[in-house]
C-alpha cells in the first residue's frame, strides 16, 4: 500500500463513525442550542408548528409524524403577566394566518418554510383566543388555542403544585 | 480457492456477436494522465469517492424523516429528485458511464462487512454465506420489474420525503443483507433498480474500462487477478479483489455491467487495463430480451413521467397521486395502463416495426428476434436523451428550491447561507419546450446513426443494411414526434 492508502486506511473507520455522529449532532446543536440563544434571555419563546391536516402543535411536525400519526394539539400557552412573549410560527404545509386580537395582532401570515415571529408583552390578565385565519385544511376549524396570562405568583404556585404531583 | 466468474447476461435468451465499429478510435486516458491512473490504482480510490456521498445521503435520510413533510421545503426531495437525478441522467451516465456506481454509498456498508475491511485487501473468506446468485435470476428482469414498480409510485416518491427515505434506506438495507448472503455486488448487478438503467445508458457514454490488448489477457495463463483477485506483489499486482461486478475484462466489450470501481486496475498482473475515451454510443449490442425490455420500459416511463409530473393532465395526475386523491380505482387503471404500455404495447409496436424491417431487408434467413433485440438499441440513445429532455424542466423550473433548501435543509425556517427565503424563480421557463425539442432531435440523430451501426452488424451489405434500417428510422421519427407533442402540450 502506498502512503495515501496507509493514511486513509487508518482514518477510514473513524471518519465513517464521525460522519454518523457529527451530522445529526450539528443539526441538533443549531436548532436546540444556537437558535434559542439568539433571543433575549428574558423572553418566553414558543415555537408553534402549523398544519392544515394536523392542526397547531408545540411538537415539531415532521415528514414522519405528518403522514404516520397525529401530533398533540396545542390547547393552551401559559405565561405570566409582564412576560415578553415570542411566538415562532412555522407552517409544515400551506399558508396559514395567525391572529391574537386581544393583543392587537389581527393577521400574521405563516408561510411554509419560513419562521414568522410575533412578539408582544403579556400585559393583560386572562385567557385569550388565538387561531388560524386562513381556511387551510381539514382541521382548520380546530386550529385555535388559548393564551393564558396569570399573575406571576399564581403561575409559580401552579408550577410548584405540578412539580409536587 | 479459485472461483468461477459468472458473467451477467449469460442467461439472456439471445446472444449476439459483438458489433465492431470499423476504425473505432479510442484514447488511453490513463496513459495521458498518469496521476489519474496512480489514484485509480490506490485502494483508497473508491472510499474517497464514497465518503462524501455517504455523508450527504445520510444527511438526506435524517432530513427526510425529521424535516418538513412538504417536498419543496425539504432538501431530501429537492437534492435527490431534482439535482442528483438531473446530474445523474444528464451528465454522470451519458459522460462517465457508471461513475455513480463507483461512488454510490448505499451498498458500501454491505461491501465493507463482506470484505471485513474498508480499504485494505483482505484475502480471507468473505463474511456471510458467500453464495452464488441464483442462475435463473442472472439477468436484469428483476431490475426491470423493480424499476417499473417504483415508477408506478413515482409521484409519491418524488414529493414525499418519507417515501424517498423508505426507498433509499430500503435499498441500503437490502443491499447490506444481500451482500451477506451472495457473493460480491450481486445486488448491484442484478437487483438495484438504479443500476439497471445506468447499465443500459452507460452504453452511450464516451468512456470505458477495457483491456489495453486483448491478446495479453488471452495469453495470460495464470490466475487472472481481475477474475480471482490478487495479493499485493502477486506478479506485480497492487492487490485487490476479484471483480465485484463479475466481469472478465479480457472479453468485456460493453459498459453495461462495469461499475468502474477500478478493482481490476489493482489486480491486473499484466498492467493491461486502462480507461479509454471513445466516441459516444460505441457499445451497440443489446444482449437479450431483458435488456431490450429495459429499453422499452425506460422509453415509456420517460413519456409517462412527462404526463404525470409535467403535463397539464389533471385526471391522470390525480390517479397517479393515489394517497392524496384517494382515487384507488383510478390508480389501478393508471398502474395497469403504464404496466401494459411498458411490457406489452410498446414492445408490440417495436415487434411490428422489426417485422417490417425484416421484410424490407429481404433476409428471410435471419430470425425476427434478431431484428427485435438488435434494433432495441435504437431506444438507448433516444431514451437517454428523452430522459434528459424530461429532467431539464424539473431543474429549470424548480432549481431555485436548491438555494432555498441549501440554507434551510429541514424546512424549519433556518437561513444558514442567507438564501433561505430565496423565492421560487423558474429559470427561463419559456425556453423549456425549445430545449426539449432540440435534445430530442439530438437523440433521434444518435439513434439513427447507431441504428446504422446495428444494421451493418446484421448485414455486411450496405444497401441491405439501409433497407432494413428505414422502417426503424421511421419508427424513431414517429416516436420523436410523439414525445414532442407531450412535451409541448
Amino acid at each position: 500500500m502506498n502512503r495515501l492508502d496507509k493514511i486513509v486506511s487508518r482514518l477510514a473507520l473513524p471518519a465513517v463513525l464521525l460522519t454518523l455522529v457529527v451530522i445529526p449532532a450539528s443539526a441538533w446543536w443549531y436548532e436546540r442550542v444556537h437558535l434559542p440563544s439568539q433571543y433575549p434571555k428574558d423572553a418566553k419563546v414558543f415555537t408553534i408548528w402549523w398544519s392544515g391536516d394536523q392542526g397547531m402543535s408545540l411538537n415539531r411536525i415532521t415528514a414522519y409524524n405528518y403522514w404516520l400519526k397525529r401530533v398533540n394539539q396545542l390547547e393552551e400557552i401559559r405565561v405570566e403577566k409582564g412576560d415578553r412573549v415570542v411566538l415562532r410560527l412555522i407552517s409544515s404545509d400551506v399558508y396559514h394566518g395567525f391572529a391574537l386580537p386581544t393583543f392587537g395582532i389581527n393577521e400574521v401570515l405563516v408561510k411554509p418554510g419560513e419562521v414568522s415571529e410575533v412578539e408582544f408583552v403579556a400585559d393583560k390578565l386572562g385567557s385569550f383566543l388565538f387561531y388560524c385565519t386562513i381556511r387551510c385544511g381539514l382541521v382548520h376549524p380546530e386550529m385555535k388555542a388559548k393564551l393564558t396570562v396569570v399573575e406571576p405568583q399564581v403561575e409559580k404556585v401552579a408550577q410548584a403544585e405540578l412539580l409536587a404531583q | 480457492m479459485a472461483e468461477p466468474v459468472a458473467a451477467p447476461g449469460v442467461e439472456s435468451e439471445v446472444e449476439e456477436k459483438a458489433v465492431e465499429t470499423p476504425g473505432r478510435r479510442r484514447i488511453d486516458l490513463f496513459e495521458k494522465f498518469p496521476r489519474l491512473r496512480a489514484f485509480a490504482q490506490t485502494r483508497s480510490f473508491q472510499f474517497l469517492l464514497i465518503l462524501p456521498n455517504l455523508a450527504v445521503f445520510y444527511f438526506f435520510i435524517i432530513t427526510g424523516i425529521w424535516g418538513n413533510p412538504m417536498g419543496n421545503q425539504n432538501i431530501t426531495i429537492i437534492f435527490i429528485w431534482i439535482l442528483w437525478w438531473f446530474l445523474l441522467i444528464a451528465f454522470l451516465v451519458p459522460l462517465t458511464s457508471r461513475l455513480w456506481c463507483t461512488m454510490c454509498p448505499l451498498p458500501a456498508a454491505g461491501e465493507w462487512l463482506q470484505r471485513q475491511a474498508i480499504i485494505e485487501y483482505n484475502p480471507a473468506k468473505p463474511m456471510g454465506l458467500d453464495k452464488w446468485w441464483p442462475k435463473r435470476f442472472k439477468n436484469i428482469w428483476l431490475q426491470n420489474f423493480g424499476f417499473l414498480l417504483l415508477a408506478l409510485f413515482s409521484v409519491l416518491l418524488v414529493t414525499r420525503p418519507l417515501v424517498t427515505v423508505i426507498v433509499v434506506g430500503g435499498i441500503g438495507v437490502l443491499s447490506t443483507i444481500l451482500m451477506l448472503i451472495y457473493k460480491r455486488r450481486a445486488f448491484c448487478v442484478y437487483l438495484c433498480p438504479v443500476s439497471g438503467f445506468q447499465g443500459l445508458y452507460a452504453m452511450f457514454a464516451p468512456i470505458e474500462i477495457r483491456s489495453v490488448e486483448k491478446e495479453v489477457c488471452s495469453a495470460h495463463k495464470g490466475k487472472k487477478g481481475c477474475m480471482f483477485g490478487a495479493k499485493a506483489g502477486d506478479e506485480g499486482a497492487y492487490g485487490g479483489y476479484a471483480c465485484p461486478w463479475f466481469e472478465y475484462v479480457g472479453t468485456m466489450d460493453r459498459n453495461n455491467y462495469c461499475g468502474l470501481c477500478m478493482e481490476c486496475m489493482k489486480t491486473c498482473q499484466k498492467d493491461n487495463i486502462s480507461l479509454f475515451l471513445r466516441p459516444f454510443a460505441s457499445d451497440t449490442r443489446i444482449k437479450g430480451y431483458d435488456e431490450a425490455w429495459k429499453a422499452f420500459i425506460m422509453t415509456v416511463l420517460a413519456m409517462v413521467y412527462s404526463i404525470t409530473l409535467l403535463g397539464p393532465y389533471g385526471l391522470v395526475k390525480d390517479w397517479a397521486n393515489v394517497t392524496w386523491s384517494g382515487e384507488v380505482k383510478g390508480f389501478l387503471i393508471y398502474a395497469a395502463s403504464v404496466s401494459s404500455a411498458c411490457l406489452l404495447i410498446f414492445p408490440g409496436i417495436h415487434l411490428l416495426f422489426s417485422y417490417v424491417s425484416k421484410l424490407f431487408s429481404r433476409a428471410q434467413e435471419l430470425p425476427l428476434k434478431k431484428f427485435f433485440v438488435a434494433y432495441s438499441y435504437l431506444l438507448v440513445p433516444f431514451g437517454l436523451l428523452a430522459w434528459i429532455a424530461f429532467s431539464l424542466p424539473l431543474l429549470m423550473v424548480n432549481g431555485s428550491y436548491i438555494l432555498q433548501t441549501l440554507s434551510d435543509p429541514f424546512g424549519w425556517g433556518w437561513d444558514l447561507l442567507g438564501t433561505g427565503h430565496f423565492p421560487w424563480t423558474p429559470f427561463y421557463p419559456e425556453t423549456v419546450p425549445h430545449l426539449q425539442a432540440l435534445i430530442l432531435l439530438i437523440g433521434l440523430v444518435f439513434s439513427i446513426r447507431s441504428g446504422y451501426d446495428v444494421a451493418r452488424g446484421l448485414f455486411p451489405d450496405r444497401e441491405q443494411a439501409i433497407r432494413s434500417l428505414l422502417p426503424m428510422a421511421a419508427y424513431m421519427v414517429v416516436l420523436t414526434v410523439g414525445f414532442l407533442v407531450f412535451f409541448t402540450a
